[in-house]
């Protein structure tokens, strides 16, 4: 059975992003019928990510790479149509580590040094091979350097289908022509973000938020953290079912207490995303709600990808039943924050 | 006024939450929100009989052309509820099969489904 686990913090500070992929950001404004100018401008569909097909894992490794393309910007890639529970998925980060998940016989014929699954039981039937690109000892020349080579590539030529994104560090030009100079045998495809609209225009009643609201619930209270969220899931699975007491089909209802507004957006982004531009949404976020009087809360929701090798602080990511590696911001006018991390069964606690 | 810095851990589900698809096997039928409830509750009595009856299940979602819908169901009733649906195979005599796609114990984890997203990704460019 699904475990449930979520934290639930409560700062007034931004926090530094966990280093999970992401994949999917919504951005929720009651109050607002529409996505306004300040959040539209720093849109995540103006980026794009990038997909090449077959490419072999041992040119991710390649000292080449890791020196002009790696070292100069904030590289993220994870391979696709592979499934973390019964495939092999590989991840690149930006801080320079390539990850593995592989099953029993690829570990075995590999050759790579790695850990077992913590998820996989006494008899471990996945590893992870993890192998930090940075370090000193991974350069031509180099033992180390040469069986990676060796067993990526004269051992088991690993293929796999890649998105990745790649950001410049040094902003004076974007040398992406580099990376296709490197990767020339290779069809490199330009993805943009897609973006989907929930828009609910008439008035709607949400949860109201007070200042210094403590997340410790007093028994008897109709709302609690737990509630809140289950609303805010209610808005970003586009809900359709009025419920309430005398109802058949739900009973559900919004937590007490509550307040009316006159309509609320939610705007998803899909895609590979970076964790930059997630800080400046929740920086627009949070000085557009101090701003507006209208919207008495936003909320800022990540999802990671399900098969993700790797989750909170480089932890690793199982599928288990769902893969949900998430985390919600709910940011409130007087600039304290709810951090809401949602975490899967096979996933430890950050 | 700075608030103090708190930081709960909530380990013990109040609800689950599954994206189930009803299939007909092609059979038209016109269903509501409240029909669908009906069925659903019909397979739970038909297997659980009246104490798989009293678990309150409620629709979060349902669309009506594809029959899928989000269901929030009590965490304790949860492995009644799913046994239920996949043992359901009936529906006035005509064959029917409930699809459970997702379970999740967090509702916004329900909104998004990467594997359907990557998989649509590699489509498209082949």
């Amino acid at each position: 059975m699904p475990r449930l686990l979520y934290l639930c913090e409560n700062i007034n500070f931004i926090v530094p992003n966990a280093n999970i992929k992401l994949e999917k950001v919504e951005v929720m404004l009651p109050g607002c019928e529409s996505l306004p100018d300040v959040i539209q401008d720093i849109s995540p569909d103006l980026d794009s990510y990038y997909l090449v097909k077959r490419l072999p894992v041992v040119e991710l490794v390649k000292e080449e790479f890791v020196k002009e393309i790696l070292r100069k910007g904030h590289f993220t890639g994870i391979s696709v149509g592979t499934r973390v529970d019964n495939h092999t998925v590989v991840a690149v980060l930006p801080s320079g580590h390539l990850i593995l998940s592989v099953d029993k016989d690829l570990y075995q014929e590999l050759g790579l040094s790695g850990k077992p699954s913590k998820y996989t039981g006494r008899n471990a039937t996945r590893f992870v091979v993890e192998i930090d690109l940075f370090n000193a000892n991974h350069s031509n020349g180099k033992k180390q350097y040469n069986r990676v080579l060796w067993s990526l590539k004269d051992r088991l030529n690993l293929t796999f289908n890649f998105i990745f994104s790649w950001e410049p560090i040094n902003e004076e030009k974007v040398n992406f022509m580099q990376l296709t100079r490197l990767w020339d045998k290779y069809v490199l495809e330009d993805l943009s973000i897609v973006s989907h609209t929930i828009q609910k225009t008439q008035t709607t009643v949400v949860p109201k938020l007070s200042h210094n609201q403590s997340l410790v619930s007093t028994p008897g209270d109709g709302q609690d953290v737990s509630s809140i969220y289950e609303y805010i899931g209610t808005i970003s699975c586009d809900a359709n079912q009025v419920g309430g007491p005398g109802i058949y089909s739900s009973s559900y209802t919004c937590p007490e207490p509550c307040e009316e507004v006159k309509g609320i957006t939610c705007q998803r982004w899909s895609g590979l995303i970076s964790s930059e531009k997630i800080k400046q949404l929740l920086k627009a976020l949070r000085s557009f709600v101090k701003s507006d009087a209208f919207v008495p809360w936003a909320a800022l929701t990540v999802h990671g990808f399900d098969d993700s090798p790797v989750s909170w602080w480089r932890k690793e990511h199982g599928f288990h039943k769902n893969g949900c590696n998430l985390y919600t911001i709910l940011i409130l006018p007087d600039d304290t924050y709810w951090l809401y991390m949602a975490i899967g069964t096979n996933d430890e606690c950050p | 006024m700075e608030g103090e810095f708190e930081r709960i851990v909530l380990k013990s589900p109040q609800y689950h939450y599954m994206m189930v698809q009803l299939d007909l096997f092609g059979a038209k039928a016109n269903f509501d929100s409240d029909l669908f409830k009906n069925l659903i509750m019909k397979a739970l009595k038909g297997l659980h009989g009246d104490v798989g009856g009293s678990i309150s299940v409620d629709i979060i979602r349902f669309e009506k052309k594809s029959l899928k819908s989000i269901l929030r169901v009590p965490s304790i009733g949860l492995v009644k509820v799913w046994s239920a649906l996949t043992l359901y195979s009936s529906h006035n005599d005509k064959p029917c099969h409930f699809k459970v796609s997702k379970v999740s114990p967090h509702l916004p984890s329900l909104s998004v489904n990467s594997r359907d997203f990557t998989s649509e990704l590699l489509l498209e460019k082949v």
